[in-house]
Formats: structure tokens, C-alpha cells, sequence
């Protein structure tokens, strides 16, 4: 058995190769054979959210510093975003409460119907309006929330890993649909033991997006009779919001880094956070404790 | 392949970089798939305890968005791993408790596995362990161009331009980084080259 010290007693040379040799050697991920390969999720993903390169014309007039890198587009897109909520809650004149990591406006108490969300000058028009008359169709249909998919489908076309509740209880999702800024939104329909939530036929709604609640992408507006809670979802902070049904409000880059709003419709008891870069948002009528349960079910 | 038909592209980089600024997403895919075992080997070095995958994946949709401030005629593997890098540098910082760098299971125990001679390079399995804990002790800036240095075989350059630092500041930081390996090496200070 070789003493470490050895390793020490090398050449510089010698211990330049040694290290070089471990890096042969190191776990480096593969990729697995047979599924779509990097190059092609991230083009899957490219096509989904419209995405176009940026005009260079810091280039064509040779004036970019070298090496400045990619990441801007979002940033400032959230930059953006940040803005366009604080305009908005200046306009709501609502008074601004600040959790760490959650933004939050106590705003009008929450009505039996959404109402319009106010316009930011400058800023597009709503993405989505909300859909007040029902129409005939599937569950979820009438909440905007894109297009039916599959889960594979969900998973090629989204830049995040998508989980699922393990717990046997709920099963696999009734539906899952995918919309344009890859918010994935899974569906459980009520049946003997889950009952519905604010929305009819519906038990479990389970939202995966990009974006992580620290950087200002997700934003409730609570009416008076609603309380918030911040809880442990495994090892991420998560915020238990219950009470009046109240309205949610996304924002975040659209997918040419623009602000996109949502004024989708009153949403029940919710459970929200964050891992990594993808923020989860569980709406049920189970209770806390079991919506952390589920939450803590998903892998 | 799923989906598409895999067609070995002949182009050149600068080829498929113009056809890709114009809005060509499949030759911006042939570009890019060149590169992607190179970019994952970069999010992994950088960020252990990443999705190095998930990573890569969300880097090349940035430097697809990007592409117009690439400066035509220079090379384009640097300036994406640039971006990998930092991709996976902010998922290391958003992380909490930290997995470091570890070895090939394969690699616990080859048969056969004997004491190297005392001027040899090649590293018995303990050695190979102590180093992996050493390098994992350094600290990120460190680590960082220890990895890119000699994980990912770049320049001095190479390794500035990926990691958004002067060449000077490399240098630097590789001398002081392999001086504390050795130190460490030498005396077992450090929790984990305790035993």
C-alpha cells in the first residue's frame, strides 16, 4: 500500500500528470444512450419558447468588450419583471410585505371572480386573460394553462427536471398541460377521498416552473382573510398559503425575456416552493400537513 | 436518437454558427452536440453536486439566445464552456450542503492494483481517493482551476476565458492551489486525509 505522502514527494511535473490522470477517472455523468441528447432537449426547448438569437450589434460595431457571456437576456428580463411589479403594486396601492425569498402584496380582499389586472405602461398585454365563461372540455380548460401533453412530451419540451408525487394514494396525473413560458401544470381529478378544490372536478393541481421564488418570479396577491405560513418542504423553505381563495399572479421573462403576467383565477390552499431553479405549487384541499406530505412524495 | 434522423454534419463551426444566427435551430443543434460531452464534463468539474445535465442543457439555450454577440472568427468551444461554467456556478451556489468530486465506482479497486514506484505518476486507489478529497477541501476558486487546468486539459488562456478570469490571476491561483495540495498531502492536514 502506497503511503499519500509519496504523492507529495513527486515531481512538479509529476504531480501536474498525477492530477491530470484523476481526471479520467472522475464520475462525469453519461449520457444516457437511446433518449434525446442534450443538443436536441435544449433545441426541443429552443422551438418551444420561440426562442431567437439576440441582434449583435454591440459586434457589428465592434464595440462589445471580449467575452462578455450570455446570461443578460434574463437578467434582464427580470430586471424588467421586478419593475413592472413594483408599478404594479404602486397601482393597486397596496401595502408591500416582504418574506425572504417571497414577495407578497396584500391587496383588495379576494371576490368570487378575478378581476383585471391593472396595465403596466410599457409593458405587453397579459399573456392570458382569464377565461370567465365555462366551455365544454376537458378539466383545466378554461384555466389557461396551455395545451395537453403528455409526461414525456412535458419533459422533452421544458429546461427542468418535471417530478411527480410518489404517494400511491393520487396515482399518475389525470392530465398534464404544458403552456408557452414551460409552465408544466398536472391535474388529479376528485374522486372517493380527494375532494375538489376552488375549481370544479379538480383535487390536486401540481404547477412545476422555471424560476426560483428568491429572485421575484412569483407573486401573490392576498386578500384580507388569507394567512401565509412558511414551512419546511424536505430541505427548501416553502410557504403554506390558506385562508379566502386569493389570486395568483405570475411573473416572470416570457420567452423573449419580456414580463409576463397572469391573472388566471382565484386559487384555494397552497403550498409553494422552490429547489434549485424550479419553484412547485401544489393546490389541493387536503390540509397542510398532508399537501407537505405530497410535496415531500415527489421525485 | 429520438425524433430526428442523426446526420453527421461536415460543416464547419463557423459555418453552422452563421447558418444558427439566422435562425437554423438544427444547425445550431449539430454545432453544439459537438461539444455537449465537453460542456457536461465542464458543469460537472464546476459543480459536483449539480444536475451537470440539467445544467449544460439550460446553458445551450442562453448561448443560442447569445449567439449574436459571438465574435465571429474566434473559437467558439471557450466561449460556450464559458457559459456552461457559469450556469453551473450559480446552481452550485444556490445548492445548499455540497457533494464534491468523486471517482468512477468501476475505479475502487482494479485487480491487480499494485503499489506504484515512488517517482510514478499513475496513482494507486488511495492515492487517487486522498487526491479527490484533497482537491474537494480547496477552496471553489481553487478547485475551480485545478478543474479546468487539468480535469478539462484547457490552456492557461482556456482557462481564463472559461472562467471570466485574467490570465495572471490563473496563474497564480494554480500555483497556490497545487502548493496547498502538496502541503496537504505531505503533513494529512485536512478532515477528510485524516486515517
Amino acid at each position: 500500500m502506497a503511503d499519500r505522502r509519496r504523492l507529495a514527494t513527486l515531481s512538479d511535473d509529476g504531480f501536474a500528470d498525477a492530477i491530470r490522470g484523476l481526471g479520467g477517472e472522475l464520475a462525469v455523468p453519461t449520457i444516457p444512450a437511446g433518449g434525446p441528447d442534450l443538443a436536441l432537449r435544449a433545441t426541443t426547448a429552443i422551438q418551444a419558447a420561440g426562442i431567437a438569437p439576440e441582434s449583435g450589434w454591440l459586434d457589428r460595431l465592434g464595440l462589445r468588450p471580449r467575452g462578455r457571456p450570455a446570461t443578460r437576456p434574463l437578467r434582464r428580463g427580470l430586471v424588467i419583471a421586478v419593475v413592472a411589479l413594483l408599478a404594479l403594486a404602486a397601482i393597486a396601492g397596496a401595502i408591500g410585505f416582504g418574506l425572504p425569498g417571497l414577495r407578497i402584496i396584500f391587496g383588495p380582499t379576494a371576490t368570487a371572480s378575478p378581476s383585471p389586472m391593472p396595465t403596466v405602461s410599457g409593458a405587453p398585454t397579459p399573456s392570458r386573460a382569464p377565461t370567465p365563461t365555462p366551455t365544454v372540455g376537458p378539466p383545466g380548460s378554461t384555466l389557461g394553462l396551455g395545451r395537453i401533453v403528455t409526461l414525456a412530451e412535458a419533459r422533452t419540451a421544458v429546461g427542468i427536471p418535471i417530478i411527480l408525487p410518489s404517494d400511491t394514494r393520487l396515482g399518475a396525473p389525470d392530465l398534464i398541460w404544458l403552456d408557452d413560458v414551460d409552465r408544466v401544470t398536472m391535474l388529479w381529478l376528485a374522486r372517493p377521498g380527494l375532494t375538489t378544490i376552488v375549481e370544479p372536478e379538480i383535487s390536486l393541481i401540481v404547477t412545476e416552473f422555471p424560476g426560483h421564488m428568491d429572485e421575484g418570479y412569483f407573486q401573490k396577491i392576498l386578500g384580507g382573510g388569507t394567512t401565509i405560513e412558511t414551512v419546511k418542504v424536505g430541505a427548501s423553505t416553502g410557504y403554506w398559503i390558506t385562508g379566502d381563495p386569493h389570486e395568483f399572479v405570475y411573473v416572470g421573462p416570457g420567452p423573449t425575456g419580456e414580463p409576463t403576467f397572469e391573472n388566471r383565477r382565484l386559487v384555494g390552499d397552497t403550498l409553494a416552493w422552490s429547489v434549485d431553479d424550479v419553484t412547485y405549487r401544489l393546490e389541493t384541499s387536503l390540509g397542510k400537513d398532508e399537501a407537505i406530505r405530497v410535496a415531500e412524495s415527489m421525485r | 436518437m429520438e425524433g430526428r434522423p442523426l446526420v453527421v454534419e461536415q460543416s464547419s463551426d463557423a459555418e453552422l454558427i452563421e447558418r444558427a444566427r439566422k435562425g437554423e435551430v438544427m444547425a445550431y443543434e449539430s454545432l453544439v452536440r459537438r461539444y455537449q460531452d465537453a460542456a457536461v464534463r465542464t458543469a460537472y468539474v464546476i459543480a459536483p453536486d449539480g444536475d451537470a445535465e440539467d445544467a449544460v442543457q439550460e446553458a445551450f439555450v442562453k448561448a443560442y439566445r447569445a449567439l449574436g454577440r459571438f465574435r465571429a472568427g474566434s473559437p467558439f468551444r471557450p466561449w460556450l464552456l464559458r457559459i456552461v461554467a457559469n450556469e453551473a456556478r450559480n446552481r452550485r451556489r444556490s445548492a445548499g450542503r455540497r457533494a464534491g468530486l468523486a471517482l468512477r465506482v468501476a475505479e475502487d479497486r482494479r485487480p491487480g492494483d499494485a503499489a506504484p514506484s515512488p517517482e510514478s505518476a499513475v496513482l494507486d486507489h488511495e492515492e487517487r481517493a486522498w487526491l479527490v478529497a484533497a482537491i474537494n477541501d480547496l477552496a471553489d476558486g481553487d478547485r475551480e482551476v485545478i478543474a479546468a487546468r487539468y480535469f478539462l486539459d484547457l490552456t492557461e488562456a482556456e482557462t481564463a476565458e472559461i472562467l471570466g478570469l485574467p490570465r495572471g490571476t490563473v496563474k497564480s491561483r494554480l500555483s497556490r492551489a497545487v502548493g496547498r495540495l502538496r502541503t496537504r498531502l505531505a503533513t494529512g492536514d485536512g478532515g477528510p486525509l485524516r486515517g
